[in-house]
Order: structure tokens, then C-alpha cells, then sequence
């Protein structure tokens, strides 16, 4: 059992946690409680970091609550593991919480186990879950970040090294394939388009019908398919449709920092709050709404996207709006004097 | 995020080389199972990709591995104890409630999660943190089901709070 001196942030933080979750969820908070815990937060980084700590724990319990499945199937197998765990309990130690079941692995590789480390590597899948992000270090060095929602499936043989995006956004780094004698292209497929990486680092997304990509080293040949290869350099930012069609950009005249999901944040500049609201949507279960009659009021500002109600409400407080939130998983942003 | 220097590529590849099949053998004794044993072998070498950075820093790669090890078999022991209770309980329900496997996946892995994260946290604390947290009732409500006091189950929710945030810090440091 984890043991450790008392840290007066801590326990203030426990407290106002505590007092914020006396009513069930349908209940909002009191205000005046709500507004003292923010002040608190602001007033220095480690009461924000511990917060989003308890934050952190408390998205395990929503991630289960928001499963589509009855509550029944979750109700019965706790109660049952409560009741063998009282049984137990103290007799098996905590190992040092090395392998928490946190974050997911999906091994799709096993077969080629006996054929080393890195081939056992090809043929693997990485995905996160809603509001989950990862990131992993490939055997040849290359670093590659999950954002929320996302799966990817690697194929790296002798010839190539090929990540195709299933869905969601990720961020790559390439490495200089150390452990190959000859240097192998680096490749991502979508759904829109095939890259090709010339030593760099940059962001892929794959929305409904586009491929975004933004560059910020090296070069990307985009290769749509037409027998046309386009040349990205740092900077830019392209959208790919399904026809083909390249729109380019600078990614400093976008609404929104592509890469700042990299540490958790959402960097918005005059976006429109219909985007903006989509976007934190991409990182919550259940069901965030924006009303069309306050959609495009225009935000600019930069937003936690570990603590998706601290985000809302900081909407509620710069903007004519109000955040109606029937429950935990059915949130609507509508105008400040609707009713 | 550091990028591994090509020493660290040979140090994972004759780490793996020279440990791979003594790790695998060492977890056939404790599971009975050789393909389970196959794949937690696998695990552990994939974790410990990971760590290039500890990598370079470790004399006792044996006593390592099976550190790694042992908390993929401790974390293999309570999902596999998850899915029974999962089973089990699915077998008691009417058929349309039947769950596809993807979702059952997602079920095992977010109640495992959630049971090693309140390991060790004392029954009552248990039971009132999860009337809130899952079952969404008011403090009132959880003081009327479970016959004690409104700042008792004020008490339980701090220490199954500051229990999470202890059990977090566990993790992360590992």
C-alpha cells in the first residue's frame, strides 16, 4: 500500500474534490464552491498539477461509466472482486505498481516472435482510447505520439518502414533506422494519401474525407495517388480531400496549433467555437454540442485537455455562453440567456 | 522525447539475445503455460524499448527483466480474475444484453484498471467511492445505504481519493 508524508496541496485538493462530488452529477456544482477551487488552482502550478492528477484517476471511473454496455455488466463483476478482494486483502503486496493495466498494447505480432525482437515489432497495432494519448519509441529509433482516438497499424520489413493511419491523429519523429544496413523509406498511408517522410518531424490527421499534415522539419512527399508528387516544407500545412486536392497553408495562419496536443493542450487563435467545441468533443466520452446560434463567435486561447470541464467552463467565463450539462456525458454550449 | 543512439538498439538487441529464452523459461515455471509465457516474455522486452534511457544504466539485467516481468504476471492475474467476474456475470444476464468481444475487451481492461487502482484501499472507503463514482449517488444517499454518518462517507471519499493519487504516483514512478 502506497504511503507517503502529508502534503498539505494534496489534501487541500482532496477536500475541494470532496466537497465538489457531494451531489450526484445531474446536480451542478455551487457556484461560489466552484469559483473558489479555480481560484485556488490558478494561484499556483502545483495546485494545478495536483488537481489534474485527481483529475486523471477520476477519468478512469468516467471511462467505464461511458462504455456502451448496461451497468449491470460492470455492477456485478466489481461487487464480486469487492467481495474477494475484503477477503484478501493486505495479502498481496503492491509490486510497485509496475504494470498497471494503464494504456493499451494490442500485440498483433506474435507470430514472428521467434524471429527477434524488432521483426516481432511488424504487423503490430497501437491505439488509444477517447481522451487517451501515447507515446511509443519504434525499433528503429522513431518516436511516435497517439493522439486521442487513434489506431495505426506498423509494417516495417526489409524494404520499407510503413505506418498506416487507421483513424485519429499522430505526431512522428523519424529515426535514422540504426539497426538497418541500408536506409528504408518511411512511409504513412491514409485514407486520402500516401507520405513520404525525408527525415523529419511531423503531424498526420485523419478526418472524415481529409488527410491533414503539418510539417515542422525536414520534408514530406505527398503522393495522392495521381501520379503527382508534392513537396511539403516546414511551416506548411496541406489538407488532402478525397479527390486529390491539395489546399495549402501556412500552419501559422491556421485557427489552431496543430501540434500542441503534444502537451496536452488545445492552442486556438480567432477559432470558430463550433471547431473549437468539436475538437474538445474528441477528447470526452459521450455527447458535447455546440448550439448553432453561438458557433461562430470566435476563440482565441489555450485550454487543458486533461480537464475537459475546467476548459468548458473557462468558454463560459470569456464568451456570451453557458454550459448546459444534463450529465456527465450529455454537455451542451448554448447561448448565455437561452433558456 | 529522447532519441535512442544506436548503442542503445544493440544493447535492447543482446539483451535480447542472451536473456529472451531463460526470461521465457522463468515465466513457463511461474504461469504453467508456455504460450502465455511467450507472450510476457514479449511484453517485457517491449517495455523495456521503452527505457532506452535506464537501459545503459543496468547491471543486473537478469533482476531487471524479472522485475518487469513480475508486474506483467501480477497485472496477467487480475485481468484474468476480471474476465471471470465479467463472464460470470455475463452469464446471468438475458441474452440481448450479451456484449460484443471488442466491448468486453474495453470492459476487462477499464475494470482492471480501476481494481489495481484501489488496491489495498480498506472496504468501506471501497464500497462509497464506488456508489459515487459509478453509481452517481449523492453523499446523502451513499450515508442511507450504508448506515453511517454523512462525514463518515465524507472521510471514505477523501481516502479513496488521496489512495488514487498515491497509487498514480506508484505508477509513474516506476
Amino acid at each position: 500500500m502506497p504511503s507517503a508524508l502529508p502534503d498539505p496541496v494534496l489534501e487541500q485538493a482532496i477536500a475541494w474534490l470532496v466537497q465538489l462530488r457531494a451531489q450526484p452529477s445531474g446536480v451542478a456544482p455551487d457556484p461560489a464552491l466552484q469559483a473558489r477551487i479555480d481560484a485556488w488552482r490558478a494561484a499556483d502550478g502545483r495546485h494545478e498539477s495536483v488537481w489534474s492528477e485527481l483529475m486523471a484517476s477520476e477519468a478512469q471511473f468516467q471511462r467505464l461509466v461511458a462504455l456502451p454496455v448496461a451497468p449491470a455488466q460492470w455492477q456485478q463483476p466489481l461487487s464480486a472482486l469487492n467481495r474477494s478482494r475484503s477477503r484478501r486483502q493486505s495479502r498481496r503486496r503492491w509490486l510497485g505498481g509496475v504494470a498497471l493495466g494503464l494504456g493499451s498494447v494490442a500485440l498483433a505480432g506474435l507470430a514472428a516472435r521467434q524471429a527477434g525482437l524488432f521483426d516481432s515489432l511488424d504487423g503490430q497495432r497501437y491505439a488509444t482510447g477517447t481522451g487517451d494519448q501515447r507515446r511509443v519509441t519504434l525499433g528503429d529509433g522513431t518516436q511516435l505520439a497517439l493522439n486521442t482516438a487513434t489506431a495505426v497499424q506498423l509494417q516495417f520489413d526489409a524494404d520499407q518502414r510503413l505506418i498506416t493511419l487507421e483513424r485519429g491523429e499522430i505526431f512522428i519523429d523519424t529515426g535514422r533506422d540504426a539497426i538497418s544496413p541500408r536506409h528504408r523509406p518511411f512511409l504513412v498511408q491514409t485514407a486520402q494519401a500516401r507520405l513520404q517522410a525525408l527525415g523529419t518531424r511531423f503531424a498526420v490527421r485523419q478526418q472524415a474525407g481529409v488527410t491533414r499534415l503539418s510539417l515542422l522539419e525536414g520534408r514530406v512527399a505527398v503522393d495522392t495517388g495521381q501520379g503527382t508528387r508534392t513537396v511539403i516544407v516546414p511551416g506548411e500545412t496541406v489538407e488532402i480531400d478525397a479527390g486529390g486536392n491539395l489546399r495549402r497553408q501556412a500552419t501559422a495562419a491556421a485557427a489552431m496549433d496543430p501540434t500542441a496536443w503534444l502537451d496536452g493542450t488545445l492552442v486556438t487563435r480567432d477559432m470558430r467555437l463550433g471547431d473549437v467545441v468539436a475538437e474538445m468533443a474528441r477528447y470526452r466520452h459521450g455527447w458535447l454540442y455546440c448550439e448553432d446560434g453561438v458557433a461562430s463567435l470566435k476563440v482565441s486561447g489555450v485550454f487543458q485537455l486533461r480537464d475537459g470541464e475546467a476548459a468548458l467552463e473557462s468558454l463560459a467565463q470569456a464568451l456570451p455562453v453557458r454550459i448546459e450539462q444534463r450529465t456527465r456525458f450529455w454537455v451542451r454550449v448554448t447561448a448565455l440567456n437561452s433558456r | 522525447m529522447p532519441v535512442p543512439r544506436p548503442a542503445d538498439a544493440q544493447h535492447i538487441d543482446s539483451l535480447y539475445r542472451e536473456h529472451h529464452g531463460w526470461l521465457q523459461q522463468w515465466l513457463r515455471r511461474k504461469l504453467g503455460s508456455s504460450s502465455d509465457a511467450a507472450d510476457l516474455a514479449q511484453d517485457t522486452f517491449l517495455r523495456v524499448l521503452g527505457k532506452p534511457q535506464v537501459l545503459a544504466e543496468v547491471r543486473e539485467p537478469r533482476a531487471w527483466l524479472t522485475r518487469i516481468a513480475q508486474g506483467l504476471v501480477v497485472d496477467k492475474v487480475r485481468r484474468d480474475e476480471v474476465e471471470r467476474a465479467c463472464l460470470e456475470a455475463i452469464a446471468h444476464l438475458p441474452a440481448p444484453e450479451v456484449i460484443s468481444p471488442e466491448a468486453r475487451m474495453l470492459l476487462v481492461e477499464a475494470l482492471a484498471t480501476i481494481d489495481a487502482m484501489l488496491e489495498g484501499l480498506g472496504a468501506k472507503p471501497r464500497e462509497a467511492f464506488l456508489m459515487s463514482r459509478l453509481d452517481d449517488l449523492g453523499y446523502a444517499e451513499i450515508a442511507r445505504r450504508m448506515g453511517v454518518s454523512l462525514s463518515s462517507v465524507e472521510k471514505y471519499m477523501a481516502a479513496a481519493i488521496r489512495h488514487c493519487y498515491l497509487m498514480r504516483q506508484a505508477w509513474q514512478a516506476s
